[in-house]
């Protein structure tokens, strides 16, 4: 069984050579063609057989035109119709153009039917018929009008089998004007509609074609007649291939003069003489036209021709003088325009070399002018000085003013804005840092007072006796370690104490519910801690506290400026607090709210 | 275009008439490389239909019902050398996929990745005349072109390449690089799929069979 070829894998394929003959056919009519093809562009080759086939096809054509109108003609006289012979080949020709049905095919059915009917229009009206009939089923034109034709005479038998939607009881019942009319209305407008299609288009085109040749044939049999002196066609044919190659011979001497016009020196004078005698040459030959050129060209080799009037040496003498001025002029004008060119390349140079030297002259002047440029000492040597960021950007951003330095003092002006921005907001969180209060101000004198008034209590407790350092005093522990004398004995002395100092009401003192000789009493369960204990030393009325007299007043530091570190500030306060000792100022601003 | 040899053929006649037993030799050495490439081909066809229609006679009876078997069976190799094909060459050896259902399975979409085209349908137009609604007209479509799908179905030939394709893709086994136009006729489910996945290792292997078999025969002839 063979095996498609298209689901098989060729493995180790050899070539057998069959291919080889059919690329050599290939190749020998693709040569063939192409040389058909050169030969075709230079129209020399085939220029002959051509002109004479198309001249034997038209002439074949235009007689058998002829032939086919005198039959029509002929035809139409039989029958009575003589008189609209003429109306019947317009007609025809009319419809040919129109439908783009061939003249050959109309004539021969117009004849059938007129022979039926006898009467043109009812002819014409039967074509209208048959023609659509003809374009919608596809049945021959002559077919049709053969059926119509005889349906006219009575014979209905081949118009039913036409198919064209006709029944036998129409056929037998009806009249054949109805028939027609139904058919009419049937088939309407299908040869019109045919025509307007693309092979109707073809069709019309090859009408054109074949009328031309018909009408280039009607053309070539009266000059061949004419040529041949003889009104008869028997000496046509032999007149045909005499006028083929009298075209030929044309095509040919059109040729040759091409070539030997070129080969003509000044042949562009001569030129209006190929086109003046160009209609001659069809009747001339090779060797009359090589005989033409051979008087040129001796007309030509006598020379010396004056085209203006006057003598020939006249004319030699005023054209050799125009040319040695023309040559003079010419070689005047390029030597003064290759000195200008110097001088203009002189002059540029030179002005180039000073402009060099200007501008070198100009760079060392204000080098040596910088030198003296005080503003800009001043810069330098601030630079070099100790200086914040803010400050060396100003002193850039100068100098790069100075300098005209456009895009180095845009960034340092940029830099600069963002330095004193952050400065700015720096300033301002100062303002609102020195506003707030100060919560560790009076601690260094409140300390010195606690310690003053822990001290009167140190030697109370060392004068305590079986006190056990590090035991911490406990209710419970009292009747075992025998502390409540103890505790009696301190509560004495701290009464004395107090008449002695008279201290506050031992009511308003509260009470040591801790003792420990721990140095740093601890905030434990009875709630008494050290500021409590240490506010004892200061002034109660009514629970409600109030500075006493000795107590530091509060100072409001408003630093203007940055600080650096803690040394800068509290350098910064000691000269505020000094100037303002110094000044007698008072330690309180105006109208400030004294608070707990 | 399978590699080109030059001389296979004379040396397949001069290995039969001069030494038959080497001549043999060489067809097994090259059926034993193509084997393996047909089995595995035979296995990337399914047993059962890729669509469940196909297993079952059409009314018709044109279009080959599908038969796992066969077509697994039609899948092989040959070792002898082939007709000559239109461009002139003879293949000494092939891998085939000879069943019809085989054939479909192995190249259906390799031409129209979405089937074949719907045909294009032709209106025809008869005039009617009836003496009772007087002139009237019979319409009707056809279409006698062969290129195009004529299922009433307009889907198809889509339906039945997404189907296969569910299956096995289409594999293109030619390998070849460079300039010019790749022909799809190495391109399948089955023989040529298995013919890409080999990667050209038999169809070296084959060539120099071949050519060990000339070194064997010139040995043995004598000329060198």
């Amino acid at each position: 069984m063979a095996v498609d070829p298209s689901v098989r894998i060729d493995i180790a394929a050899e070539f057998t050579g069959k291919k080889a003959f059919k690329q050599a056919d290939t190749s020998t009519a693709q040569l063939t063609k192409n040389v058909k093809n050169l030969a075709k562009t230079f129209g020399v080759a085939f220029s002959t057989a051509k002109v004479l086939a198309y001249a034997k096809a038209s002439i074949r054509a235009a007689a058998a035109d002829q032939k086919a109108q005198q039959q029509l003609a002929l035809a139409l006289k039989n029958v009575g119709l003589e008189r609209d012979a003429a109306t019947a080949e317009g007609y025809i020709q009319r419809i040919e153009k129109e439908f783009g049905i061939v003249d050959d095919k109309l004539r021969p059915a117009y004849v059938r039917l007129a022979i039926a009917t006898r009467n043109t229009n009812e002819t014409q009206r039967l074509m209208g018929i048959a023609m659509d009939i003809s374009a919608n089923t596809g049945r021959d034109l002559e077919a049709v009008t053969s059926a119509l034709s005889k349906a006219y005479l009575g014979n209905n038998t081949t118009l039913g089998k036409l198919g064209v939607g006709i029944s036998k009881a129409d056929l037998a019942t009806k009249s054949f004007q109805d028939i027609t009319d139904q058919l009419a209305v049937t088939f309407a407008g299908a040869a019109k509609s045919s025509a307007s299609t693309f092979a109707g288009s073809i069709d019309k085109l090859a009408i054109a074609s074949n009328n031309a040749k018909e009408i280039i044939g009607t053309s070539l049999i009266g000059a061949l007649q004419s040529l041949g002196e003889n009104d008869s066609m028997a000496t046509l044919s032999s007149d045909i291939e005499g006028a083929a190659k009298s075209l030929a011979n044309f095509v040919d001497s059109v040729v040759y003069l091409k070539e030997q016009i070129k080969s003509i020196p000044g042949a562009g004078i001569f030129g209006y003489l190929f086109s003046g005698v160009t209609d001659l040459l069809g009747r001339f030959s090779p060797q009359r036209l090589s005989e033409l050129i051979k008087a040129i060209k001796g007309f030509q080799g006598m020379g010396n021709v004056a085209m203006t009037g006057g003598s020939n040496m006249d004319t030699q003498k005023y054209l050799a003088e125009q040319k040695k001025i023309a040559d003079a002029k010419l070689k005047a004008d390029k030597d003064a325009s290759a000195k200008k060119a110097l001088a203009d390349k002189l002059a540029a140079a030179k002005k180039l070399k000073a402009d060099k030297e200007a501008a070198a002259n100009l760079a060392k002047l204000s080098q040596a002018a910088a030198l003296f440029d005080l503003d800009r000492i001043q810069i330098e040597a601030a630079l070099k000085g100790k200086i914040n960021e803010e400050e060396k950007t100003r002193l850039l951003l100068m100098q790069a003013v100075l300098e005209e330095d456009a895009s180095t003092a845009e960034n340092l002006a940029k830099k600069l804005a963002d330095i004193q921005k952050i400065n700015f907001q720096i300033a301002a969180d100062l303002a609102t840092i020195s506003l707030t209060k100060d919560p560790f101000m009076t601690w260094a004198g409140s300390l010195s007072l606690a310690l003053v008034e822990l001290g009167k209590y140190n030697k109370v407790l060392a004068d305590v006796p079986n006190l056990v350092p590090g035991v911490n005093y406990n209710p419970k522990q009292n009747a075992d370690r025998n502390y409540d004398d103890k505790v009696a004995a301190v509560t004495a002395t701290i009464e004395a104490l107090a008449e002695a100092d008279q201290m506050p009401e031992t009511n308003n003192i509260p009470t040591p519910a801790t003792t420990t000789n721990n140095p740093t009493p601890s905030n434990d369960l009875y709630g008494f801690s050290l500021p409590d204990y240490l506010r004892s030393g200061m002034n109660f009325a009514g629970g409600a506290y109030t500075s006493p007299a000795t107590a530091p007043a509060p100072i409001t530091v408003i630093v203007e400026g940055s600080v650096l570190d803690g040394d800068d500030f509290t350098e910064k306060v000691n000269m505020a607090f000094l100037n303002a000792q110094r000044k007698g100022l008072t330690r309180s601003p105006a109208g400030a709210i004294a608070t707990p | 275009m399978p590699a080109q040899v030059k001389g296979g053929l004379a040396l397949r006649k001069a290995l039969k008439k001069f030494t038959p037993d080497l001549a043999k030799e060489t067809q097994a050495e090259m059926a034993s490389l193509l084997k393996p490439i047909a089995t595995k081909a035979k296995g990337f066809i399914p047993r059962q239909a890729p669509l469940s229609g196909w297993g079952k006679a059409s009314g018709n009876g044109k279009f080959p019902i599908w038969d796992g078997s066969a077509a697994r069976s039609g899948v092989g190799y040959k070792t002898t050398p082939s007709k000559v094909n239109r461009a002139g060459f003879r293949a000494l050896a092939r891998i085939q996929n000879a069943s019809a259902s085989g054939a479909i399975y192995e190249t259906a979409g390799r031409v129209n990745t979405s089937g074949r085209e719907q045909a294009k349908m032709r209106e025809v137009v008869i005039p009617t005349y009836r003496r009772d609604t007087g002139a009237g007209e019979y319409r009707y479509m056809t279409s006698t072109n062969k290129k195009y799908g004529k299922s009433n179905n307009p889907e198809a030939g889509s339906i039945f390449v997404q189907a296969i394709n569910q299956y096995g893709r289409i594999v293109d086994a030619n390998d070849q690089t460079g300039r010019g136009r790749r022909s799809r006729k190495m391109k399948g489910r089955a023989i040529f799929r298995a013919w890409a996945e080999d990667g050209g290792k038999t169809n070296a292997a084959v060539l120099k069979a071949i050519e060990v078999s000339r070194d064997k025969f010139n040995k043995a002839v004598g000329y060198n």
